[in-house]
């Protein structure tokens, strides 16, 4: 699954990144969103808007085009 | 001479840090070929520069890459003699990664790294712990626990500054691991163990990001922003009224009668005058807008609109380009390098002119007490007169959104690249009052400074236009007239005399001069012993309320601000958009208040 589809308050661990432009590759490695790292997500805003995140490097709201290019493992 | 460089990740207490040390005696330099906010301060006399917030040494935003550009060409040119790395103890890992690397980078070119552990405040207040010593120990450097709120520590980091005897620490930090890595270990071995802080924050984003609730406190927030704007500063404005007038009155006493009499009360005091007396709304418009943003809300308030703006072709952080744009349109256009997406910056830096920003207040203000009744609804608390201004500003965001919609779907646009939104949600804190009012004066200063200026000059060339050949009282027949008479053709579809066509042609380059002008003219016209108020001579001169709106319309859209087309330039990279934006909105404004002359009259 990917960061996207995550529920509010599931956390998960990253398994690795789809094809992103390097630009924005280098900017997710920014927030902290490596391999192995645990993230989770703690709140959806309604009609598709932006999700907020608790990611290593603090708490982001993202969308869903880079979310959803990130695959997780949720922690059980 | 070589100063202290401040650095740090964006939201680490970095500015308050330097607002702290440095008091009022600071102030904001203009480097040659970037316009990048860094300030310079001085405390005692140890000089303090301080950097823009960033997250990475390889960013990808605008800001950030300029900011470490010239951090790096200061540390190159030495500049710097000591680097002091601002780090947030809430948040110690994220502060840490972007902390190392510039340990690093300073440790290339010899010099010495201190670290300010700030936000300690909130760490002894929850009870928790931070290993310190051994922290240092890991960095081989100087740590400050401080709290550039409460004050917590700070004696100790300046008396350091003061010393300058900045050498002996982290010669070497020797890791074959990556500074994020690093940053990691340090904060997991030695930093705070629990989440209570960011337990706190959840529960307030629980409220403030609820589908509900959030939009409801959204809507009541930025009504209070925008109402408090006109309640605040009505006193402030009413006693500067009072000050100028009674000033006036004053100097010119001691005047014979003559030119000299006559250019102090209509050009000086008339004219300037007039405008001065807005000064308080753009000081509260700061203000408020400023503790939004220090209070963490501003965020979330992005957050929030990020999905409608969107479907505009803009992007959430647009939103605060577009909110800054209501107090000056220049800081606004520099707000919206954080938007990562190029095209999104792009649409933003265009449409942002559209907001109300405080230079067309004055002309709102003047011609809204004019023509619409103070009559009042359900108690006092709404009238008329907010009304307009709400709808004025109204009118501008919608205009800026149908813009919006309309250059993102032009070829041009769709060229340039695009990027995913990706936005930190900073903690929610209590802003520091007195960084506010600081930086509320500031702004508000330069606004005054750099208005003024050319409030001045085209005041005194209406007067000078308006006074002669025949002197005050024969306005009708002075050189003013003469050139009002050839545009007049352009104002009578809008039902305006020539007076208000130079005013507007005046007001070309700067809308703010409108207000002055349109007193000085008045003030000619009168050549009264006492000044007349601005208002009751707008009333007496007859206009009708129909091109009273039309004016208003005008105003609202009509790109008049010469600072700002050069800033579009300068971002943009090319006077292109900025030539087309310009002609575009001139013509639409006049058409639009054509359309509401017809409707009204």
């Amino acid at each position: 699954m990917t960061l996207w589809e995550l529920k509010p308050n599931q956390q998960c661990k990253v398994k690795n990144l789809k094809e992103v432009s390097s630009s924005v590759s280098s900017k997710i490695r920014d927030l902290g969103i490596l391999e192995s790292e645990s993230v989770g997500c703690l709140q959806w805003l309604p009609l598709g808007g932006p999700r907020v995140y608790k990611l290593v490097n603090g708490i982001f709201a993202l969308e869903k085009s880079i979310a959803d290019s990130i695959e997780v493992e949720p922690c059980t | 001479m070589s100063g202290v460089a401040i650095i740090g990740k964006p939201n680490s207490g970095k500015s308050l840090l330097f607002n702290t040390l440095t008091g009022l005696n600071q102030k904001v330099t203009n480097f040659p070929g970037i316009t990048v906010d860094i300030k310079k301060g001085m405390h005692e006399d140890v000089e303090l520069i301080d950097f823009p917030g960033m997250y990475s040494f390889n960013s990808t935003t605008k800001d950030e890459s300029v900011a470490i550009k010239k951090f790096e060409q200061f540390l190159n040119e030495k500049k710097i003699s000591l680097v002091l790395c601002v780090l947030d103890a809430t948040n110690l890992k994220a502060s840490l990664t972007i902390g190392i690397d510039i340990l690093k980078r300073a440790n290339e070119s010899g010099i010495t790294t201190v670290f300010a552990l700030n936000l300690m405040d909130e760490i002894e207040s929850n009870k928790l712990s931070i290993d310190i010593d051994s922290i240092s120990q890991e960095l081989n450097s100087k740590i400050f626990p401080v709290s550039a709120k409460t004050g917590l520590g700070l004696a100790e980091l300046k008396k350091y500054l003061i010393a300058k005897d900045y050498s002996n620490f982290n010669k070497i930090l020797k890791s074959e691991e990556t500074s994020f890595k690093q940053a990691q270990k340090i904060s997991d071995n030695f930093g705070i163990k629990t989440d209570v802080l960011f337990l706190k924050q959840t529960r307030l984003d629980k409220f403030f990001l609820s589908p509900v609730l959030g939009l409801f406190s959204f809507i009541l927030i930025m009504l209070i922003l925008f109402q408090s704007i006109f309640t605040w500063s009505v006193p402030f404005m009413d006693f500067i009224e009072l000050i100028i007038s009674n000033l006036g009155e004053f100097v010119t006493s001691f005047m014979g009668d003559g030119i000299v009499k006559d250019f102090t009360a209509e050009a000086i005091f008339g004219g300037i005058g007039s405008f001065l007396v807005f000064v308080p709304q753009i000081f509260f418009l700061t203000f408020i807008v400023s503790f939004l943003e220090d209070s963490g809300y501003l965020a979330r308030a992005a957050m929030i609109c990020h999905k409608p703006l969107k479907f505009f072709g803009l992007s959430g952080k647009s939103f605060i380009p577009f909110l800054t744009g209501h107090a000056c349109a220049i800081p606004a256009i520099f707000a919206a390098r954080t938007i990562g997406s190029p095209r999104r910056r792009f649409i933003t830096i265009l449409t942002v002119p559209l907001m109300s920003c405080s230079a067309r207040l004055p002309v709102y203000a003047l011609l809204i007490s004019a023509i619409i009744p103070t009559t009042t609804y359900f108690g006092g608390f709404i009238g008329l007169q907010g009304i307009s201004f709400f709808l004025l500003f109204a009118l501008g965001i919608v205009m800026a959104l149908v813009v919006a919609v309309l250059i993102s779907k032009s070829k041009a646009t769709q060229k340039i690249s695009d990027a995913p939104f990706i936005l930190e949600l900073p903690s929610y804190r209590l802003p520091n009052i007195k960084t506010l009012i600081i930086k509320s004066l500031q702004t508000t200063w330069s606004f005054v400074a750099k208005a003024g200026g050319i409030i001045f000059t085209v005041t005194v060339i209406v007067w000078i236009l308006g006074y002669f050949p025949n002197g005050a009282g024969h306005l009708d027949d002075s050189f003013l007239s003469y050139l009002g008479k050839v545009i007049e053709p352009f104002m009578a579809p809008l039902g305006l005399d020539w007076k208000y066509g130079v005013a507007i042609l005046a007001s070309f380059l700067a809308r703010e001069v409108f207000v002055g002008t349109l007193g000085t003219l008045f003030g000619i016209e009168m050549a009264d012993e006492n000044m007349v108020d601005l208002v009751s001579s707008i009333q007496d001169s007859g206009i009708t309320f129909a091109s009273g709106l039309a004016l208003l319309v005008f105003y609202a859209i009509a790109l008049q601000c010469a600072s700002t087309l050069a800033v579009m330039k300068k971002e943009l990279g090319s006077w292109k958009a900025p030539i087309y934006i310009f002609i575009g909105y001139s013509v639409v404004a006049y058409i639009l208040a054509f359309i509401t002359y017809r409707l009204f009259v």
